[in-house]
């Protein structure tokens, strides 16, 4: 216990009174000393309560909410107890209140349950601190520091997945940057069926369902052969690559252009997992983090969102740096590798990687898995000439860097980030 | 949003600066300090006698200096009506001054009643109850300024306002046993209790009564969590988060 201003100018004054009424021996001054002293031995009546903390979750997805149960047993005394849980600055209080003056009674103990619930708007791993309980005594004389009750708790924020979709068809020249509906330019067809399409010319005879062709011929619904289309062993696996540059951090506090990247990695693996292909992931700049190797199956999406919590921004290590370390992932199963990230000039380990994943692609010369590149724009609005001209020159930045990228051979594709939804950058990079 | 303004605080200074200025009149007027200078500063205001129109300024200094010290109003506010207090009580000293100062023509004085006692501790009475009321305004408003529910903000205002109240009347009560005691009145008629016994009598009960009202809340500030919890929780303050960017 330590006394406040108060306490501590009212203690003066009462050593004032009652050492000058004892110096000179003057009863009635050392009497009011004493009246003082006596006031400041009533300052000590609270005490503190016990506390207990409950989450309904540890485990969301990003702006989802969470709510807190704290439970407090305030004992008999004098005084306010003060029940604060700090949040962390990104955390938004939804309902309730998180700070909190619970009265003590001197007859009884008392219990008292307070709840709020608050609205997780980033991905990341948050600490929730202790609840700060402070002992503030009736006439605000003295203080207890503030005691932690509980232990810190961790909130899991994982990114939320776009709805995406691309819609199937016919198969066309593989320019388009999802390869979903492409065939592939290298490796050998399975014989894991996928679908039932309709003939274009070039495909091999022997791939006519004699037997469907009749089937919807007959029925009207058709009047070409259909062809049995079976998966691609040269597409069976992706390699998403999140970049975790500080240049991502552009945005408000709650929601910034890596959130988008984590939600976008996140939807691209579900998207291609649903595809049956083995999707992976890896991050570069952002601080040392395992691989994901290439898998399926709702378990992959399980870790990828674990992992995806974890990104953050870092300079270390580089792009160059993480394809070199899964150089034997890239080399051996030679799937598609997506980059997402934020494209802007004079970024040197950006460009050094761009070439490289261009010619991971390539082989004997020509263009077999071209990489792709996923271009979060996020320029500020141009509300203000000098905005607009601040976007315009960004802009100019990043389509320099997109030339150097299909320079090297990859496709680009730019995504609007807050004006269009992820699908449409799907749709539009296929009628590319 | 408009931040709140303890309001209450103000007008709790203004109360007791007023209080003061009356109990440091009634002090100072009825003290020797004035009458000795009677001759020295002829002076009448309002129709008051020299001693009274020096009581009336001394007192109106003295109670408005406070106003002017800001947020150290608590500490002058004391000094001033410690000083108002000695002028007014300074006679009633067991410190043989007539024998000291020749010719000093020091009035003899009357032995303190409980009147005396009360009147020479109101400053310090004045100053508690503005502590009392100040307390809560200040509790208001730090809770309005926080974002504490008006309801519970209202609650511990009012368990303030009343443990405060009961306080004074408490810490009053157990003074004014004391001042009895001190007075000669009960004290030294029944058990003898005068000069320094009387005294080292007084204080031991003072501190006896500190001492057991605040053992309780001593015992229970150290029930702490145990180190390793603390350490913990100190880590994660300063960890404060693990932000991803």
């Amino acid at each position: 216990m330590a006394l406040t201003r108060t306490g501590r100018t009212l203690l003066a004054g009462a050593i004032l009174f009652a050492a000058s009424g004892l110096l000179f021996g003057n009863w009635p001054v050392f009497g009011a000393g004493a009246f003082l002293f006596l006031v400041l031995s009533f300052s000590s009546l609270a005490r503190p309560p016990d506390v207990e903390r409950r989450v309904d979750t540890d485990r969301v997805l990003r702006g989802a909410r969470v709510v807190v149960d704290v439970s407090v047993r305030a004992p008999r005394g004098l005084g306010v107890v003060e029940v604060h849980q700090a949040l962390p600055d990104e955390f938004a209080l939804l309902q309730g209140n998180n700070l909190h003056l619970v009265t003590l009674s001197p007859f009884r103990a008392r219990e008292h349950s307070l709840r709020f619930s608050v609205l997780v708007p980033k991905r990341g791993e948050w600490t929730l601190p202790p609840v700060e309980v402070r002992v503030q005594h009736p006439l605000g004389l003295a203080e207890t520091p503030p005691l932690s009750r509980g232990e810190p708790l961790t909130i899991v924020a994982e990114p939320r997945p776009i709805p995406a979709r691309i819609p199937r068809d016919l198969r066309t020249r593989a320019r388009r940057p999802f390869p979903e509906g492409d065939l592939a330019r290298m490796g050998i067809a399975t014989n894991e069926f996928r679908e039932l399409r309709e003939y274009v010319p070039g495909d091999p005879p022997r791939r006519i369902n004699w037997k469907a062709t009749a089937r919807a011929m007959s029925s009207g619904a058709s009047d070409v052969p259909l062809v049995n289309e079976t998966e691609w062993e040269g597409k069976k696996n992706v390699y998403i690559l999140v970049d975790g540059h500080p240049r991502l951090s552009v945005g408000t506090n709650l929601e910034d252009a890596r959130e988008h990247a984590a939600d976008a990695a996140l939807s691209l693996m579900e998207l291609y997992l649903r595809r049956g292909y083995q999707v992976g992931m890896a991050f570069a700049r952002s601080g040392d983090v395992e691989p994901l190797r290439p898998g399926t199956g709702e378990a992959q999406v399980k870790r990828a969102r674990q992992m995806l919590a974890r990104l953050r921004a870092d300079t270390s290590p580089g792009i160059v740096d993480v394809l070199r370390r899964d150089a034997a992932i890239l080399h051996r199963q030679r799937p598609l590798v997506i980059l997402v990230t934020r494209l802007a000039a004079g970024d040197d380990d950006l460009d050094a990687a761009l070439r490289r994943i261009g010619a991971h692609g390539r082989q004997q010369g020509r263009n077999l898995v071209p990489g792709l590149v996923l271009d979060l724009e996020t320029e500020p609005e141009t509300t203000t000439p000098e905005r607009a001209l601040a976007g315009a020159a960004l802009a100019r930045e990043r389509l320099r860097e997109q030339s150097v990228a299909r320079a090297a051979g990859l496709r680009v594709v730019s995504w609007r980030v807050g004006r269009e939804p992820l699908t449409a950058v799907l749709v539009r990079g296929r009628l590319r | 949003m408009r931040r709140p303004v303890a309001w209450g605080d103000y007008a709790s200074r203004l109360l007791s600066c007023a209080l003061l200025f009356l109990t440091g009149f009634v002090l100072v007027a009825n003290s020797p300090f004035a009458m000795r200078m009677r001759n020295d500063i002829p002076l009448s205001l309002w129709g008051f006698d020299g001693p009274q129109s020096i009581a009336l300024i001394v007192a109106a200094v003295l109670s408005v200096i406070p106003l002017l010290a800001g947020p150290a109003f608590l500490g002058t506010f004391l000094t001033c009506g410690w000083l108002m207090s000695g002028m007014g009580a300074y006679w009633w000293t067991l410190i043989p001054w007539d024998e000291w100062i020749t010719d000093s023509g020091f009035p003899t004085s009357t032995p303190p009643g409980l009147t005396d006692f009360i009147l020479v501790a109101g400053p310090a009475l004045v100053a508690t109850l503005h502590v009392i009321l100040a307390r809560v305004s200040r509790l208001r408003r730090d809770a309005k300024e926080r974002g504490v529910d008006e309801e519970e903000t209202r609650r511990a205002a009012a368990a303030a306002f009343l443990t405060g109240g009961a306080t004074l009347v408490l810490a009053f009560g157990l003074a004014a046993v004391l001042w009895l005691l001190l007075g000669g009145g009960l004290g030294s008629v029944q058990w003898g209790l005068v000069g320094l016994p009387a005294l080292v009598v007084c204080a031991a009960v003072t501190c006896a009564a500190w001492a057991i009202s605040t053992r309780r809340a001593r015992k229970l500030a150290l029930r702490r969590p145990s180190p390793d919890a603390a350490d913990r929780a100190g880590r994660a303050r300063s960890r404060g988060r693990r932000s991803p960017s």
